[in-house]
């Protein structure tokens, strides 16, 4: 929960804007939180990891992540809109990298 | 992280739209289901109107999952220790998760304006008349297909699960399945699992009744959607039977059992038309 926006605020008051490696780390630290600390350990998480697959969230989970990225980032990062708007295999193939990328495109 | 504590457990909620709306109560089905079903579907649709209430249900998604306690009146205790401060609210739910709400309903039809019901039936039979006639076989169909289908396909979000894909999952989708990963094992266990595991849901699913005569009391406009694929239309259908036909709306859309996946816009549209004209002024149960 703290320490995790030191790097980031940092760089977001010298540019305006998190770059896509601060988002990287955000993002993999906010799933972190959500799978657990058991299961944390086991985690790889790249811009090409499959959210639902190779990390194994759960539908619900993706509701903890969109609050914590509506916490971290504002209501500008509208992740409900964004997933509600997809189509079923869209979700189910969503990568850690879109998520980044949708981040960084809200917030520029 | 919006957890309420109700009848000694905590649940998970979310809320979305203009809080001074009407308000709109969005009940999951059993199992797979959780408030992630309508969080990234209909409930953004709906909240553009109306003040909408998500809640994962006992022993579901990120609520306590107590070992015993899964009776329909425990249910409908909850939604209603819940809702108790939003005022009358309309109530829409998947599945089991309507007949949830249409035992709210009869408990306080002060407290429902109007009930959306998505293929909604009672799994040991219309009333729960299969289960009292025999309590052999032929009253286990309901709640165990229920469970074979469930569990296959919607949280349907999951390539991994550990149960392989019902039969009828398989060719529910259709061409919006994507092709399955083969089915690995999971690090983490299921919440699904977890539930159906440690708990007495199947058992008290199973023990579901509900009065003819208080179904055919409801004076409340009520809108139920059916899946014409639905591998339980003609439980549905039941139901339906059992309900007020001059206060009762029913619409069948293509899909299967679990319509707010199979045919989202079509569903939004149409509890949406159906929310406006009965809680915002637009018309009502009347025409």
């Amino acid at each position: 929960m703290t320490g995790d926006t030191l790097q980031g605020t940092t760089a977001e008051v010298a540019t305006g804007a998190p770059t896509e490696e601060e988002i990287l780390g955000t993002v993999t630290q906010m799933i972190g939180e959500i799978i657990g600390d058991e299961y944390v350990d086991d985690l790889d998480v790249t811009m090409d990891s499959v959210i639902t697959d190779d990390l194994e969230l759960e539908s619900i989970e993706f509701v903890a992540l969109a609050e914590k990225l509506r916490d971290r980032y504002g209501d500008s990062v509208d992740f409900v809109d964004w997933i509600a708007g997809m189509e079923l295999e869209q979700i189910i193939g969503l990568t850690v990298g879109q998520v980044v990328g949708f981040v960084e495109s809200c917030l520029t | 992280m919006p957890d309420v504590s109700v009848n000694g457990l905590r649940f998970h909620t979310q809320t979305l739209g203009d809080p001074t709306a009407p308000p709109v109560v969005m009940i999951h089905g059993m199992v797979t289901g959780n408030a992630a079903s309508w969080y990234f579907g209909l409930a953004p649709v709906v909240a553009r109107t109306h003040s909408v209430f998500v809640y994962d249900q006992r022993g579901h998604g990120r609520s306590q999952r107590p070992p015993t306690g899964y009776s329909l009146g425990q249910l409908a205790g909850d939604l209603d220790g819940l809702t108790g401060g939003l005022g009358p609210a309309a109530v829409v739910g998947h599945s089991f998760g309507g007949v949830v709400g249409l035992r709210h309903a009869i408990d306080h039809p002060d407290r429902v304006t109007a009930l959306v019901l998505v293929d909604s039936f009672v799994p040991s039979g219309p009333v729960g008349d299969r289960a009292d006639r025999s309590g052999g076989a032929g009253d286990v169909r309901g709640v165990e297909e229920t469970v074979a289908v469930a569990v296959g396909g919607p949280d349907r979000w999951s390539t991994s699960g550990s149960t392989p894909p019902s039969p009828e999952d398989a060719t529910a989708g259709g061409p919006r399945r994507p092709a399955r990963r083969p089915a690995r094992r999971r690090r983490r266990p299921s919440a699904e699992e977890a539930l159906l595991a440690e708990t007495t849901l199947l058992d008290d699913l199973r023990s579901t009744t509900l009065d003819p005569t208080d179904l055919a009391s409801l004076s409340l406009p009520v809108l139920c959607a059916v899946g014409a694929d639905s591998p339980f239309r003609g439980d549905v259908e039941a139901l339906v039977e059992l309900l007020p036909a001059e206060h009762t709306q029913v619409r069948v859309l293509p899909g299967g059992h679990a319509l707010h996946l199979d045919s989202p816009d079509q569903l939004a549209d149409l509890v949406t038309d159906f929310l406006d004209a009965a809680t915002c002024g637009g018309g009502g149960s009347g025409g």
